[in-house]
């Protein structure tokens, strides 16, 4: 059985951030490099890096923000992504985001505490990418 | 007479005041649960696809990973204890303590403490044992991203062999009215124990097709490299929140059980209360009576 549009649920641990039945193809920042999901794509398991997920659907694009995962793209064209975490670019907040990441860039400056240097730089390049994000979709 | 009348009138408005507190955090503990226990059915979701992908990877392909195999070193383990910042929750933070002391004398290895909450330095204190890093900082509205360098710590440990095994000790939430101690293998992974944690219920397990006809990019081992660790992340930050919830629930108790008693309380200091009243009331009339016969 064939079908022509995705299923597409992108799940973090505390919801489900997104879940569509009539998605055309999906663009996905993958450690190795970005590939583009098409309906009936061969079962793939991979894991995602920090970056940007773009849902094409009837001519619009859908942009997210992604902090890492892994993607399960299953047969009949169901697509999931278990996601750290991931939002909308429509649903962010240029202000509260740039706020996060001078409070991001002020905590490499800071001494090491608990914290270790490795979450440090990560949370850096989280922020970056939703501000980065953010601005080019707004 | 005058006196005593005062002194009672203090002790009842004292009281009521506590009552007020206590009914206050009674309904404040009921949100935070509420708001504990919303998260955890959020993310159940996430927990049956990770669950579901580590035992696709691991279970059918036979493929391995150092977090799921045993460490040589045979001499240490790391317990992981959470439990509250603050107190006047019951036997909540007691329960953790007597677990912490049974576990440890059940244990034939040494004992070392990560401990979460204030109460739970306490605990790991007052059982003796040597802690290695302290977290105070978290609560319910703490994200997956907190638990991150808590995971990290305890994944380098592990690798680097200093550990045979890290657990967790936390408090199991059943449901509103039940939660009790409980002690789960974080490493080296079982499957079936995340299963059982973050999927108590049979039903919600998805049953899917196998994976074997998967491709895994960019290998099986690297996919696993990032399930383990996400997993990991996330049990820490599932059996933080089920503790949370029965925190707040063990304190919607303590001070569901403390408002009435207050009551109680103030039933009785009125009635001692009019009693004074009374007894200064009748005094003064017998001095005015015994006054006006001895004028005539």
């Amino acid at each position: 059985m064939s079908n022509s549009k995705i299923k597409l649920n992108i799940i973090t641990p505390t919801k489900t951030a997104f879940s569509d039945e009539g998605i055309d193809n999906v663009v996905i920042p993958t450690t190795s490099g970005e590939i583009t999901v098409l309906p009936n794509h061969i079962p793939l398991v991979s894991s995602i890096k920090v970056g940007e997920i773009r849902i094409h659907k009837d001519g619009q694009i859908i942009p997210l923000a992604i902090s890492g995962g892994l993607l399960e793209v299953r047969k009949d064209s169901e697509l999931v992504i278990l996601a750290e975490s991931s939002e909308l670019a429509r649903e962010m907040n240029v202000e509260q985001i740039q706020a996060a990441y001078d409070r991001a860039v002020e905590a490499m400056n800071e001494p090491l505490d608990t914290q270790g240097d490795m979450s440090r730089e990560r949370s850096l390049e989280i922020e970056l990418n939703r501000l980065n994000i953010a601005k080019k979709w707004r | 007479m005058a006196v005593q009348t005062k002194v009672i009138k203090q002790k009842i408005a004292s009281v009521k005041n506590i009552k007020k507190i206590t009914k206050t955090m009674e309904m404040v503990s009921v949100s935070k649960m509420k708001k504990a226990t919303g998260i955890v059915t959020g993310g159940k979701a996430y927990s049956t696809f990770a669950v579901e992908l580590l035992s696709n990877i691991a279970g059918e392909r036979h493929i391995s990973h150092p977090l799921m195999e045993e460490n040589t070193n045979k001499e240490k383990e790391l317990v992981i204890v959470i439990s509250s910042n603050k107190g006047l929750c019951g036997s909540y933070n007691v329960n953790i303590s007597k677990a912490l002391s049974k576990y440890k004398e059940a244990s034939d290895m040494e004992v070392e403490c990560l401990t979460i909450g204030k109460q739970s330095e306490k605990s790991a204190k007052r059982n003796k044992l040597p802690i290695i890093a302290s977290f105070i900082n978290l609560n319910e509205q703490s994200r997956v991203a907190d638990f991150l360098s808590i995971r990290d710590i305890v994944v380098e440990k592990f690798r680097n062999n200093e550990y045979a095994k890290i657990s967790v000790l936390y408090t199991e939430f059943i449901n509103s009215a039940s939660f009790k101690p409980n002690i789960l293998k974080l490493i080296p992974v079982q499957e079936d124990i995340y299963k059982n944690v973050l999927l108590p219920q049979e039903d919600e397990r998805r049953k899917s097709d196998s994976l074997a006809m998967y491709v895994l990019e960019p290998s099986a081992g690297e996919v696993l490299g990032t399930v383990l660790p996400g997993l990991i992340a996330h049990i820490l930050y599932h059996t933080f929140l089920e503790s949370a919830a029965s925190e707040h629930s063990a304190r919607m108790f303590a001070m569901k059980n403390a408002g009435d008693n207050a009551s109680g309380l103030l039933d009785d200091l009125i009635l001692y209360f009019n009693q004074a009243r009374q007894a200064a009331i009748t005094q003064e009339i017998s001095e005015i009576v015994g006054g006006v016969e001895a004028m005539n």
